[in-house]
């Protein structure tokens, strides 16, 4: 706690906006993983769907907010936010999160019958996720 | 304990930044990185490029082949 509050600014800055980041992807991916089952479910939405639902629109917009400002703090401090490591990182995790997004169509070959737009619902969180875990895992050292 | 990692890439970042008395973070913004590239750099995690890699030996005002080495064990 103490740690925290004396670290430097610019780790200060950069831990706010992986945290953030890293909420935004986790909030949105299960606001999206929450529409797809209403989608596939039909009818009223259940309460405890829509409070979780509610709840993680609201963490996700509070995310995105906190993660611009600590970029626009980042900027402010002139600090590297993006090199050759960030940018590799960047690549794998998109080729992870490629293969994610076309494990998800796999029951389409199945014949397993799923709304086209809890399908794309589906592809964006799995996308989200397999980014975020896969970007965590390269950075877990650190 | 930190696994070795599997290629024969070994490097004495972590020493000649000592004895420069420089910190991770001090060095990243001397080439121009983030700390944790530093960090993954010194823990043989990544593998800088040539640019990279020339940045670091000026920064330490040391050579390439003196900063990085290979592992012949291997």
């Amino acid at each position: 706690m103490f740690a925290a509050m004396v670290m430097d600014p610019r780790r200060r800055a950069h831990r706010v906006f992986d945290t953030a980041v890293f909420l935004w992807g986790t909030a949105g991916a299960v606001t999206l993983v929450i529409g797809a089952v209403q989608d596939i479910r039909g009818g009223a939405w259940p309460l405890p769907l829509d409070v979780v639902n509610g709840v993680a629109v609201c963490v996700a917009v509070l995310a995105l907010a906190v993660a611009g400002a600590a970029w626009l703090r980042l900027r402010s401090l002139r600090a590297v936010v993006e090199d050759e490591r960030t940018r590799e990182t960047h690549l794998r995790s998109s080729t992870a999160a490629l293969l994610g997004t076309l494990a998800v169509q796999l029951p389409f070959f199945f014949h397993v019958s799923v709304p086209s737009v809890a399908q794309a619902k589906l592809t964006v969180a799995a996308a989200l996720t397999v980014y975020g875990a896969t970007r965590w895992w390269l950075n877990r050292d650190a | 304990m930190a696994a070795e990692p599997a290629h024969p890439l070994r490097n004495h970042i972590r020493v000649e930044r000592a004895r420069h008395d420089l910190t991770q973070e001090q060095l990243a913004e001397l080439v121009g990185v983030t700390r944790k590239t530093i960090n993954t750099v010194e823990t043989g995690k990544f593998i800088p490029s040539t640019v990279l890699a020339l940045k670091l030996a000026r920064a330490l005002h040391t050579r390439v082949d003196e900063l990085f080495y290979l592992d012949d064990t291997d």
